[in-house]
């Protein structure tokens, strides 16, 4: 499957809700079948300076899958960014969540020089918890009952990667 | 000591600055020497629906804690706070940082009926892991390098309380 990485504009808010509302998606992610583009737009054009938006696009422009990275605006935490990616359940397992993964974080290493990149994935989700383990995260801590899935709270992991210790 | 606790509102905005860049409080929280009385002001203007926020006074109007729970606004974490608390410099290992954290979990527990309430602190900071622990938090997890402190970077505990009497469905 041909794709290429690029940033998010504006014009790819409906793409990415799409991608948000997705069964096989939404559920491990943070999102909801009734999430609108509207919010992603306002995001997107005024994403500030401290977020930076990756998409995964076919030649049709089809939004196939979204990382985000956030840095802290604490001026105390400033070398710490929040991460979030998603992939289109259909095209999972074909190198696009690495490759989204890996452009930000060469993002964060050599242009933002960040320390500590972290994440939160649900304890049940063994695929993307070894994603994240490939790429040099390490599970810090376990967070009781922090969301909602499927009628019921469950346990997100919180991963983080270091630099230069 | 005679204090009460009571809603911030904007008369706080200096003293709560104050606190807020004090040494002895500043460190151990997310304060810095530089912090402007115009940013506590923009804060407490800036509070919103889910903000619950309290301050500990003497008669004389002198704050001497704030503390705060933030509920969490993705819709799929709406049963989760976050905590936040310091106590003036002088005042510290008075109760008034217990009395503070009671009033946030009242509501937590029997307003807003939230499930969880989490907050991060420095992992060496003994004397606050002990009172967050005398309240029922526990310990999660180390999150390593998380904060500047003194010219290094510092690792946090997570740590959190579930509601007591919720049971996982």
């Amino acid at each position: 499957m041909t794709y290429a990485i690029r940033p998010a504009g504006p014009e790819d808010a409906s793409g990415i809700t799409a991608l948000r509302r997705m069964p096989g998606v939404f559920e491990q992610a943070a999102s909801l079948p009734s999430d609108r583009p509207r919010r992603m737009e306002e995001l997107l054009r005024q994403p500030g300076q401290g977020r930076h938006v990756l998409v995964a696009v076919s030649p049709d422009n089809t939004v196939l899958g979204l990382v985000m990275l956030t840095v802290e605006s604490n001026p105390r935490r400033r070398h710490t960014g929040g991460l979030g990616i998603m992939v289109r359940t259909d095209c999972q397992g074909q190198g696009i969540g690495t490759a989204l993964l890996e452009a930000v974080l060469d993002l964060a290493d050599n242009w933002l020089m960040l320390r500590r990149v972290e994440l939160e994935v649900y304890a049940d989700n063994g695929g993307a918890i070894r994603l994240y383990q490939r790429l040099g995260f390490e599970t810090e801590g376990c967070k009781r009952e922090a969301a909602v899935k499927a009628g019921a709270y469950v346990d997100t992991l919180v991963m983080a990667r270091l630099r230069n210790r | 000591m005679n204090y009460t606790i009571r809603p911030i509102g904007p008369e706080d905005a200096e003293g709560a600055a104050a606190l807020r860049r004090m040494p002895g409080v500043f460190e151990n929280t997310l304060g810095l020497p530089s912090y402007r009385t115009a940013d506590s002001e923009a804060f407490i203007a800036g509070l919103g629906p889910d903000d619950h926020n309290f301050v500990a006074v003497l008669d004389d109007g002198t704050v001497i804690g704030c503390a705060g729970l933030t509920v969490c606004s993705n819709p799929r974490m709406r049963h989760v706070g976050a905590v936040g608390l310091f106590v003036h410099a002088d005042y510290q290992g008075r109760g008034v940082g217990t009395t503070l954290m009671e009033t946030l979990l009242d509501l937590a527990d029997h307003w807003l009926m939230l499930v969880r309430v989490e907050l991060e602190v420095f992992a060496d900071n003994e004397r606050a892991i002990r009172l967050y622990e005398k309240l029922g938090f526990e310990q999660e997890g180390l999150l390593r390098m998380t904060t500047v402190r003194n010219g290094r970077y510092v690792d946090e505990y997570k740590m959190a309380r579930i509601r007591p009497g919720v049971t996982a469905p």
